[in-house]
């Protein structure tokens, strides 16, 4: 008889979710556009078509707006020329300096993914190592680790990060660097608690026993132990970085021009979002739907890979 | 209870201290100044400015110096940038615009929210549970700065004369604190729901509907008051991301709050008016926090406020 290992069981537990895996084939979409739509658009983030300005995406007449050689929109025409046609040139139009909006929408999902997951990495990585050492090594030292833990959580970094990212420079490094050195605190509490409860079972009594120096223990015998919920806190953070970031780009903190990230987008069309507003709701749709899809992914991953989750966090 | 409070009151001055010191020496090492600009200031001038500003103290004393100001005085400096004016002048005009949206939010958020998830709960697993609850759930996930757009787009389709960034009127206020109110109205109409869902399935309620008292007396004096803790110690972290969220529907809505003085005073590298924002950020959330935990000490038996 084949026996069920944890993955298997996660893996039919995460199939049955509908929601789940409808997130996770949307996902996989935006990974692939985000890989390979750059290298299939026809326009540069920066390339400027000066003769389409604030085109929309859908127009009325396409005969009539084709064999137009210049179509710089102003306020008063853009809603006469909107219809039910694709705008072929520019597919999801143009932003207010002729950009075309599809490149920078594939441009700025590499930004906003690479933020969100290199945070969550670093946030994952400074977290599991500091909650592991807490866990094992216990008494008195624990105290204090975790005890330095709950004061940070009454610290709010946002506000670190902002002047931060205003004093210090706009780096795409410092940027996730920084979202991520500062949401750690739930994955060492995690962690912690994952490595108390293992530390006094057979196998690691063995390991001991055999001689295997404590380090080695706890990078071999214990982390990989605490995988499971590990990765559930990941694919629940990931969302949370990326609209930080998308947050901090939106106040123009963020990525530097002519680097573009769904945020950044939404800050540019934000002063005229009236006037032309395909240029606010393209990025911010992909924005809500992406998050979206990592929220129900994280959900579905937890109620699959560990149950006694559901409801924390 | 006093020796309680008194632990807390400890407890957030000595974070007041660490965030006050982390942000003063976080500006002071970036590089640059507050008065570089393309074209220098001649050496006289800048020695004075300096000299004024006590950039040309080591930086411990100019730590020193501000620290007394701050606690002795309540003075948090002159501002850097603009000239003449005092960063307690700037921020006390920024407050009450701040202050004005975020209660405003706090009460859209509040009544909607339990609102909405009282009805849920009411009607449990029935229509009018699943409507509330989606729409929550879309609201748990919709980026704020997202919400604000659609929710301007809309009101722009229906009166085009609406007032959107402007506080000439009132309704000037109303689209900002919808906006910042929703996102938190949406996850406490989920902690109501769950709240009450659980305190209804209790024996003392089931007790409470064989004695035959109304449902009216049922919801208000049983089930409410032990369902909405789950709110309350919510209410913290709300709060403090309402005001971390206040700062992006300022810069949208164009409010001269707090929140646009921040990021305004911050891209402009005025030190001590940036300094001067995060202080006053992270006075209110301390405070907001201790409150919310005392309430919910003085509501909830089982929490002692003595130990």
């Amino acid at each position: 008889m084949k026996s069920n290992s944890l993955w298997s069981d996660a893996y039919k537990r995460l199939r049955k979710n509908r929601a789940a895996v409808t997130g996770f084939l949307f996902f996989i979409f935006v990974l692939f556009a985000a890989l390979l739509g750059p290298l299939m658009v026809p326009y540069s983030i920066e390339e400027q078509d000066y003769d389409r300005v604030s085109n929309p995406p859908l127009v009325l007449d396409l005969k009539e707006f084709e064999n137009k050689n210049f179509l710089t929109l102003n306020p008063a025409d853009y809603f006469s020329v909107l219809g039910v046609n694709w705008n072929k040139k520019h597919l999801l139009g143009t932003d207010s300096l002729g950009r075309d909006i599809l490149a920078r929408l594939l441009y700025g999902a590499r930004v906003s993914l690479a933020v969100g997951f290199l945070a969550g990495l670093v946030s994952i990585l400074i977290g599991v190592l500091y909650g592991a050492v807490a866990g094992y090594v216990g008494g008195r030292v624990d105290r204090w680790m975790m005890g330095l833990v709950d004061t940070l959580y009454s610290l709010p970094f946002m506000f670190f990060v902002i002047l931060l990212m205003a004093f210090i420079g706009r780096s795409f490094v410092l940027l996730f660097v920084a979202i991520g050195a500062v949401s750690w605190l739930t994955t060492a509490r995690i962690v912690r608690g994952q490595v108390m409860s293992l530390k006094n079972s057979e196998f690691i009594e063995a390991a001991l026993v055999s001689g295997t120096p404590g380090f080695q223990i706890l990078l071999k015998h214990l982390i990989p132990n605490t995988l499971g919920p590990i990765i559930v806190y990941f694919s629940l953070i990931v969302p949370r970085l990326m609209l930080e970031e998308s947050f901090l780009s939106f106040l123009g903190l963020g990525v530097q021009a002519p680097m573009a990230s769904w945020g950044s987008m939404i800050s540019d069309g934000q002063t005229a979002v009236m006037s032309f507003p395909h240029m606010v709701i393209i990025p911010g749709l992909a924005l809500t739907l992406t998050l979206f899809s990592l929220n129900f992914i994280g959900d579905g991953l937890r109620d699959a890979l560990d149950p006694r989750l559901k409801g924390k966090q | 209870m006093f020796r309680y409070f008194m632990r807390r009151l400890m407890g957030a001055a000595l974070t007041l201290l660490v965030i006050v010191t982390v942000s003063f020496f976080m500006i002071r090492a970036a590089p640059g100044g507050p008065f570089d600009q393309e074209r220098a200031f001649p050496p006289d001038v800048l020695a004075a400015l300096e000299a004024k500003f006590d950039l040309n103290l080591p930086i411990w004393q100019q730590y020193a110096k501000y620290l007394k100001r701050l606690v002795v005085d309540h003075d948090l400096g002159p501002s850097t940038k603009f000239a003449e004016r005092s960063v307690n002048e700037l921020i006390g005009d920024a407050l009450p615009v701040s202050f004005l949206l975020g209660l405003g939010a706090f009460l859209v958020a509040v009544f909607l929210g339990i609102l909405s998830g009282l009805i849920a709960a009411l009607n449990h697993n029935k229509f009018l549970d699943y409507v509330p609850m989606s729409v929550a759930m879309v609201g748990v996930s919709v980026p704020d700065f997202v919400l604000a757009n659609v929710l301007i787009l809309l009101v722009i389709a229906i009166n085009p004369d609406w007032p959107v960034a402007t506080l000439s009127e009132w309704r000037g206020y109303v689209l900002p604190c919808l906006t910042l109110g929703l996102v938190y109205a949406a996850s406490i109409s989920r902690l109501t729901r769950g709240g009450l869902l659980e305190i209804l399935h209790q024996d003392f309620i089931r007790t409470a509907k064989a004695k035959g008292l109304p449902s009216r007396v049922i919801i208000w004096r049983h089930s409410l008051k032990g369902g909405l803790l789950p709110v309350i110690s919510y209410l913290g972290p709300a709060t403090a991301g309402m005001l971390t969220g206040s700062i992006v529907i300022e810069k949208i809505f164009a409010l001269p709050g707090l929140g646009k003085l921040l990021i305004d005073s911050a891209t402009n590298r005025d030190y001590t008016l940036s300094l001067g924002c995060v202080i006053v950020f992270a006075v209110l959330i301390i405070v907001l926090n201790l409150i919310v935990d005392l309430v919910y000490g003085f509501l909830d038996p089982r929490v002692s406020l003595n130990s």
